[in-house]
C-alpha cells in the first residue's frame, strides 16, 4: 500500500487530507509540522509528501530543502498545500525542489487526481 | 501648541480603531461560525485604524488645522457607517462613551486655558492635561484590545474543536455507509446468477426438477402407448371365444354325425360293426374337441378379465403421473418466476444503494472542502491577532505623540507582511483605496468551480500547479 505524509499545523486539514487519502486506499502518516515531519521520515518510509507552507518550529519550504538533503528522498514527490498563492512563493517553493502547489481548500477528487499523476 | 494638536488628533483616530475591531470581533464572539465575515469587520478595523494613523501623522505637519479639528472629536470618533452596522450594541459602546467623555473633558479644558493665557508656563500645563487624557484612553484601547486577542483565541480553539468533531463524525458516516453496502451488495450477490449464491443453488433445483418433469412425460406418453396396446388386446379374447364356439359347433355337429353313423351301423348288423367303432372314436373326438372348446372359451374369459383389470391399473396410473407431472411443472415454473422477479428486484435494490453510496460521498466531499475554512478562517483571525499585539506593542512602548508611534507605514507595512491568502490582500488594498470589495472565495463559489471541473478528466483546477 502507498503510504502518503501529510504535514500541517492544522488538525483539521490533516483530518480532512487522511480522510480523502485513507478513502481511496492510501496509507496516511500524519505531521504537526516541518521538525515532526523529519523525525518520523527517519522512521518510514513514504512515496509522497503533502505539506503546508506556514508552520510552526520548521515551515513547508524548509522541510523540502531538508527532506531534498536526504539521497533516499532526493526524488520522492512533494506537494505544497497551502493558503499562499503569490507566484513568488510559488517559485521559491519550486526552487526548493516541491512537485506541485494545490491552494486550500482543495477538492477530495481533485487532490486524488494530483496523487495520483505525482506518485511513480 | 503643536504638541497639543498631536495629542488630540490622535485620540479621534484611535476611536476609530476601537470601535472597528470591536465590531469586528464581537461579531466573530456572538456567532463563531461567521467567523469569515468577523475576520473581514475586524481586517477592515484594522486597516481603518492604521489609515487613521496615517492621518493623524499628516496633521502633525498642520497644528492648526489640528487645532480646529478639536471640535468635530465628538463627530469622528464614531464614523456613521460603523454605527449602523450595529445600532443595538449599545452595551458594547459603553467603553467608547467614556472614552468620548475623556476627550470632551479633555477639550473642555483646552478650551479654558486657551481662553486664559497663551504664555509658556500655561502652554506646558495644557500639554501636561492633553497627555494625561490621552495615557487614561490608551490605557482602556489596551484593555480593550488584550480582551479581544484572548476572544479571537477562543473562537479559534472552539471552532478547531468544532470541525474536528465534524471531521470524525463524517469519518464514522462514511465507514457505517460503506459498511452497510457492502453488505447490501453481498446479499444481493446470492441472487445474481452465474456467482455461486443462492440464486444458482435454486436454479439448479429448479432446473433439476423441471427436467425431471420432461422426462416423466417422456414416460408418460409410452405409457399412453402401452395403453393403447392393451386396450387393443382386451378384443382378442371375445375374438378367441368366436373360434371356441365354432369349434363347439363343429363338435356338436361331429357328435351328431356320429351318433347317426353309430344307429347306421346298428342296422348294418355285423357288417357294420367296423364302422360302428369308428363312429365311436369320432364322437370321442368330438367330445373331446367340444371340451376343448370350453376350455377356449374359459381361459379366453379369464384372460379378458386380466387384461381388463390391467388396463384399468394402467389408465389410474397413467392419470396420476400425468397429473403429478402437471403440478410439478407448474411448482417449478411458479418458483423460477419467482426467483427470477426476485433477482430483478434485487438488482434495482442495489442499484438504488450504490446510487445513494455515491451521492453520500459526493455529500463528504463537498463537507471536506467545507471544513477546510475552518484552517483558512482560523489563519486569518491569526493575523488580525497578529497586527493587534503588533499595535499593543507600540502602545506599551511609545508615548502618544512619541514619532515611532506614529509611523503608520510601518504598521501597514507589517499588517502586509502577515497575509498569507489572496482574499486578504485583496481586502488590504480595496479598503485602503476605499473601493468596494469584489474578490471573495466563499465555500459555495469553491463547491461550485469543483462541480463545473467534474468530468473533465485533466483538468486539475485553476489551484494547482505542477512544476
Amino acid at each position: 500500500m502507498r503510504c502518503v505524509m501529510a504535514v500541517d499545523d492544522s488538525v483539521t486539514m490533516r483530518q480532512m487530507v487522511s480522510f480523502t487519502l485513507k478513502q481511496a486506499g492510501y496509507e496516511v502518516v500524519e505531521a504537526a509540522d516541518g521538525r515532526d515531519a523529519l523525525s518520523k521520515l527517519r522512521e518510514q518510509r513514504v512515496s509522497l509528501i503533502i505539506t503546508d507552507l506556514y508552520m510552526p518550529n520548521l515551515d513547508g519550504i524548509e522541510l523540502i530543502k531538508q527532506v531534498r538533503a536526504s539521497p533516499s528522498y532526493r526524488f520522492t514527490p512533494i506537494l505544497m498545500l497551502t493558503t499562499e498563492s503569490q507566484g513568488s512563493k510559488k517559485s521559491e517553493g519550486q526552487a526548493a525542489g516541491a512537485t506541485g502547489w494545490i491552494v486550500k481548500p482543495f477538492q477530495p477528487e481533485q487532490l486524488l487526481k494530483v496523487v495520483k499523476r505525482v506518485l511513480p | 501648541m503643536s504638541d497639543s494638536g498631536k495629542v488630540l488628533r490622535v485620540t479621534p483616530d484611535l476611536f476609530v480603531l476601537a470601535v472597528a475591531v470591536v465590531f469586528g470581533v464581537l461579531g466573530v464572539a456572538i456567532w463563531a461560525p461567521l467567523a469569515f465575515v468577523a475576520w473581514a469587520l475586524a481586517t477592515i478595523a484594522a486597516g481603518l485604524a492604521l489609515r487613521s494613523l496615517a492621518n493623524a501623522r499628516s496633521h502633525l505637519e498642520t497644528p492648526q488645522a489640528s487645532m480646529c479639528a478639536i471640535s468635530r472629536i465628538e463627530t469622528d470618533a464614531l464614523p456613521e457607517d460603523q454605527v449602523d452596522r450595529c445600532p443595538d450594541d449599545t452595551e458594547l459602546l459603553e467603553p467608547l462613551r467614556s472614552d468620548i467623555k475623556h476627550c470632551e473633558i479633555a477639550e473642555e479644558k483646552l478650551g479654558e486655558l486657551n481662553q486664559q493665557s497663551s504664555s509658556d508656563s500655561s502652554n506646558a500645563e495644557q500639554q501636561q492635561l492633553m497627555i494625561e487624557a490621552c495615557q487614561t484612553f490608551l490605557d482602556e484601547a489596551r484593555s480593550i484590545i488584550l480582551l479581544l486577542l484572548a476572544h479571537l483565541e477562543n473562537i479559534n480553539k472552539q471552532t478547531e474543536a468544532a470541525a474536528l468533531s465534524i471531521g470524525e463524525r463524517f469519518e464514522t458516516i462514511v465507514k457505517a455507509s460503506d459498511d452497510q453496502q457492502a453488505q447490501t451488495l453481498h446479499l444481493a450477490q446470492q441472487f445474481v446468477p452465474g456467482k455461486g449464491g443462492a440464486a444458482d443453488i435454486i436454479g439448479e433445483g429448479i432446473g433439476n426438477l423441471l427436467s425431471m418433469v420432461q422426462e416423466f412425460s417422456t414416460r408418460l406418453e409410452d405409457n399412453a402407448k402401452l395403453l393403447a396396446q392393451v386396450t387393443a388386446l382386451v378384443k382378442l379374447p371375445e375374438e378367441v371365444r368366436s373360434f371356441a364356439q365354432e369349434i363347439r359347433f363343429i363338435s356338436d355337429q361331429t357328435n351328431l354325425l356320429a351318433l347317426n353313423a353309430s344307429i347306421e351301423a346298428a342296422h348294418a348288423g355285423s357288417r357294420g360293426a367296423g364302422f360302428g367303432i369308428v363312429a365311436q372314436e369320432v364322437r370321442k373326438l368330438s367330445e373331446r374337441s367340444a371340451s376343448a372348446g370350453r376350455s377356449i372359451t374359459q381361459l379366453s374369459r379369464d384372460i379378458e378379465r386380466d387384461l381388463r383389470k390391467l388396463q384399468q391399473a394402467l389408465a389410474e396410473s397413467a392419470g396420476w403421473a400425468e397429473e403429478r407431472t402437471r403440478l410439478a411443472s407448474e411448482v417449478g415454473h411458479v418458483i423460477r418466476d419467482r426467483v427470477e422477479a426476485m433477482t430483478g428486484e434485487m438488482r434495482r435494490a442495489t442499484t438504488a444503494v450504490k446510487d445513494a453510496g455515491e451521492q453520500i460521498s459526493s455529500e463528504i466531499s463537498k463537507a471536506v472542502v467545507s471544513l477546510q475554512f475552518q484552517d483558512i478562517t482560523r489563519q486569518e483571525i491569526e493575523h488580525v491577532s497578529g497586527s493587534l499585539e503588533a499595535l499593543l506593542a507600540k502602545m506599551n512602548q511609545a508615548r502618544p505623540f512619541e514619532q515611532e508611534m506614529l509611523d503608520s507605514v510601518g504598521s501597514l507595512k507589517h499588517l502586509e507582511a502577515l497575509y498569507t491568502i489572496d482574499d486578504e490582500r485583496q481586502t488590504h488594498l480595496a479598503i485602503l483605496s476605499k473601493q468596494e470589495r469584489t474578490a471573495t472565495s466563499t465555500c459555495a463559489e469553491v463547491l461550485a468551480s469543483g462541480r463545473r471541473r467534474a468530468g473533465k478528466e485533466d483538468d486539475l483546477g485553476d489551484n494547482v500547479t505542477l512544476f
